[in-house]
């Protein structure tokens, strides 16, 4: 069962347009905030990022994946490995990771896929191998114990160095931008439709020409792919790989949030969703410092994951989807009457 | 035999002997997820929360009073009962109706509320209650059994006996049996739905209380490890069979002795791995467990 | 090519669903399956759009062997099922669930606009095209399966008790876009129960009874032979 709507009718000027608008905001506005609000605003863009390449498989083929923690870990985990070879700039972590990140992907929606896992198991096993990742992580020296592992400074643009952390903010708004014109393309296309196909009926899907377990298995691989390229750019800003943190349930609940909050299986909706999600959890640290102990710190905590429990009842379809659900069930009732040429 | 022999074999005893106190311990922990899982049919997260709570009260307590902490369950049965039958009433039914990700999703956030809840209720960093009470150990050959690890164990025995004789006779047993069967008919069958399935959320709360405060005697008080227990109740029971009660004693004891057995051998951190990679492998091949009914 | 089904059998471990099922279905003639409920007529479907693979026997689309190959693989080569309660994808509309079958022909995504649209057109949809699927009514809905399936250009229709829930005029109507449809070069199948639609469409039928052949031939027959009347305790609606 479904509650998000696919969005393949929206016009590619208007997205255009809209992307514009918001990339010239964000690129003017940015260089002026001081580095607090840059550092919010550049995580925002990341985790709306991450929460758009969750919404290809956990969204749009409608698998909920819980286990997207191993594709940000093999991201940031490449770029501390390499860090650690002299002479390499660090920006060969990204192609290593994502033919690494691709690799187990299709590994793992192969076996998955191939044996129907689905829903709660699919949900659970792919957590189970995150988890596995996470004590393997945890439990050798090579990749750092549980300290983690450090990044350092490296030699200029081709190893993420630079002297602010301003390039970091344009990074990911190309990166969303680019992932927000692939979204919308990809939704139009077979692939969309299949995939919307198979997460509302998959017989029906199946009856209907759609392969279902290559479907979901290219979803997969592609979302886990982005999310491993997010996990580089980020080791690239913060210069430090924590297993408890890059591969936590932690982040993969972010990404999970904000893609519900915002809308699953919609374009713009996860984006929007994961910004909110960074912001209100700034918002909460913020009160917690302000009035400074750590009870109230874990109170701000505790209110954030009733946060998760009352958006998830009171809208099931997140923000832009139902936004949309609004404008689908007006043109119901007033009628449709068949529109000529593109959408 | 020789000395090498030997010792591996003391070693499997010990984790023998290790593992199935522990086990009866992780057998209550699923036995009230399974109990939760009855009646929302969808994984209960939050059951590790509340874990952390009851680790966290007892600690708390403890550290207050100095007493035996398993007196703290005077307070936190009822307490717990109280807490998981509201939890089902007020907010669990109403993510009945939303679709099966989104109530994973919810029971997360509870997961994190409890978690956080906890931390800012007794505020403190808790270690593990080391009661004098509960002090020392027994002896037996090549095996050292702390005192702490059998009371938790023999407390786990006792409350299992007693939830299995209670529902082998009542109202909530026969419900219970016929949610794992069938759910709608279950739901038909003219039995108080709504107030069975809080009764059997209040006892896994119950579950949950006492496993809490047994665990404390064992393990520091650590947040984080709320999800970790939560994993370990999903685990568990997929073990034994999800829904099935004798299943989660079988898979309770199963996943202890393997754990055991693999600390024993100095390979404790690496036994979480293999029981998620064996799971990993259940939920492919039988994913409703070793003695679970249909999915 | 010609789907020619021979000598099929399933079981189910010790139940026995299907057994010596046999007969050539002509793109040119309506084939008509019926029986009492639990004959194995929709068992039969299933094995031939490749939801579940036949115990023993052929199927066979012109020389091509398609028993055993996976159902989106059947469905790609031509044969479009659809299912006995409607199954549209509910949260798009009713022009994008028949763009999914569209896509089976072509990957362009206004090219399956087209096709959506022109089948849409010839099924009487075309007025509701912007609608959420999940708010059509039941014919409609009828309607769609049949639009989604129609939009693979399929060369043989298997249409699962499509009657189910109409009533009589309404039957009418599909039946009559049905025959439009065969007349343009579609094979049709049906699983049936509604013995007026039986009458007005078949040119050849089959009456299953606890998983075999008992009777066949043409529509009145089939429908006067003893054999079936007892199958049926007295005759259909």
């Amino acid at each position: 069962m479904s509650t998000a709507i696919p969005s393949p009718s929206r016009s590619a000027p208007r997205l255009y347009i809209a992307l514009a608008i918001v990339i010239l905001a964000i690129g003017c506005v940015g260089p002026l905030l001081n580095p607090y609000y840059q550092r919010v605003l550049m995580m925002g863009l990341l985790f709306g990022y991450l929460a758009a390449s969750w919404n290809i498989i956990g969204g749009y083929a409608g698998q909920m994946s819980l286990g997207h923690a191993l594709f940000f870990g093999v991201g940031s985990y490449t770029v501390a490995l390499v860090a650690k070879v002299p002479q390499v700039p660090l920006i060969l972590a990204l192609p290593i990771a994502l033919v690494a990140a691709a690799l187990i992907a299709w590994c793992v929606a192969a076996i998955c896929f191939r044996y129907a896992l689905k829903g709660i198991y699919f949900a659970v096993g792919t957590l189970l191998l995150a988890e596995i990742a996470r004590i393997v992580a945890m439990n050798s020296e090579t990749l750092g114990r549980s300290q983690g592992l450090q990044v350092p400074p490296g030699n200029g643009a081709l190893s993420l160095t630079f002297a602010t952390d301003l390039p970091f903010l344009y990074i990911f708004l190309v990166m969303a931008a680019a992932l927000l014109v692939y979204t919308h393309y990809m939704s139009r296309s077979r692939f969309g439709y299949a995939m919307v196909a198979l997460r509302e009926q998959e017989d029906a899907a199946q009856a209907l020409a759609v392969d279902v377990t290559q479907v979901k298995r290219r979803a997969f691989v592609i979302s886990g792919t982005l999310t491993a390229a997010a996990g580089v750019m980020y080791a690239g800003l913060v210069r430090f790989v924590d297993p408890g943190y890059d591969l936590s349930l932690g982040v993969v609940l972010m990404m999970v949030m904000g893609a519900v909050l915002g809308g699953r299986g919609t374009v713009w909706g996860p984006f929007v969703g994961g910004f909110i999600v960074v912001l209100v959890q700034e918002a909460l640290v913020m009160i917690g410092s302000m009035v400074g102990t750590t009870s109230v710190s874990a109170l701000a905590q505790m209110i954030y994951g009733l946060f998760f429990v009352v958006i998830l009842l009171a809208f099931p379809r997140g923000i832009v989807g139902e936004i949309l659900a609004r404008r689908a069930d007006r043109r119901a009732s007033l009628g449709a009457q068949p529109r000529g040429g593109a959408k | 035999m020789t000395a090498e022999v030997e010792m591996i074999f003391s070693l499997l005893l010990v984790g023998l002997a290790s593992g199935v106190f522990t086990g009866l311990l992780l057998a209550l922990i699923s036995t009230g997820f399974n109990m939760s899982l009855g009646v929302s049919r969808v994984v209960n997260f939050q059951h590790g929360g509340m874990i952390l709570w009851a680790m966290y009260a007892s600690f708390f307590f403890w550290n207050a009073t100095h007493l035996n902490p398993y007196v703290v369950l005077l307070i936190a049965v009822p307490a717990s009962f109280a807490v998981g039958y509201a939890l089902y009433r007020l907010l669990i039914v109403r993510s009945l109706k939303t679709p099966e990700d989104s109530q994973i999703l919810f029971s997360i956030g509870l997961l994190i509320a409890f978690q956080y809840s906890a931390q800012f209720f007794f505020s403190t960093d808790a270690h593990s209650v080391s009661s004098d009470s509960l002090h020392g150990s027994l002896v037996l050959g090549p095996v050292v059994l702390q005192y702490g690890q059998i009371v938790a164990g023999a407390i786990a025995l006792v409350v299992l006996l007693a939830l299995h004789v209670m529902l082998a006779r009542s109202d909530l047993g026969r419900f219970l049996h016929a949610c794992a069967q069938n759910p709608v008919g279950a739901r038909v069958s003219g039995l108080n739905v709504e107030h069975l399935s809080a009764t059997a959320m209040g006892l896994a709360a119950v579950c949950a209380a006492i496993s809490g405060v047994a665990l404390s005697t064992l393990a520091p008080v650590i947040p984080e490890r709320a999800f970790e227990y939560a994993i370990l109740a999903v685990v568990v029971s997929v073990f034994g069979g999800m829904g099935s009660m004798t299943g989660s004693i079988v898979g309770g004891l199963v996943v202890g002795i393997i754990v055991s057995t693999c600390q024993a051998f100095g390979y404790g951190a690496v036994a979480q791995a293999i029981v998620y990679a064996l799971v990993f492998v259940i939920f492919l091949v039988r994913p409703t467990g070793l003695m679970g009914g249909r999915a | 090519m010609t789907l020619c089904i021979d000598n099929i059998g399933k079981r189910f471990g010790g139940l026995t669903a299907l057994e010596g099922v046999s007969f050539t279905a002509p793109r040119d003639k309506v084939v008509c399956i019926i029986g009492p409920n639990g004959a194995g007529k929709t068992t039969l479907f299933a094995i031939l759009s490749g939801f579940l693979a036949p115990s023993t026997g052929t199927v066979k689309l012109g020389e091509t062997l398609i028993s055993g190959l996976p159902a989106h693989e059947i469905a790609r080569m031509g044969i479009a099922r659809t299912f006995q309660i409607v199954r549209p994808f509910r949260d798009m509309s009713t022009h994008d669930n028949v763009m999914v079958g569209a896509y089976a022909r072509t990957t362009d995504h206004t090219e399956a606009g087209e096709i959506a649209d022109r089948v849409l057109e010839r099924v009487g949809l075309m007025h509701k095209r912007d609608f959420l699927a999940g708010y059509l009514t039941l014919p409609d809905m009828k309607r769609l399966e049949v639009a989604k399936a129609l939009a693979m250009s399929p060369q043989y229709l298997l249409l699962d008790e499509v009657m189910a829930g109409l009533n009589l005029r309404e039957q009418h109507e599909v039946a009559e876009m049905l025959e439009t449809i065969h007349t343009e070069g579609v094979g049709i199948l049906l699983v049936e129960h509604s013995l007026a639609i039986v009458q007005r469409m078949a040119h050849h039928v089959i009456c299953l009874d606890n998983g075999r052949p008992i009777a066949e031939g043409s529509a009145t027959e089939v429908m006067r032979s003893e054999a079936v009347q007892v199958a049926y305790m007295g005759v259909g609606q």
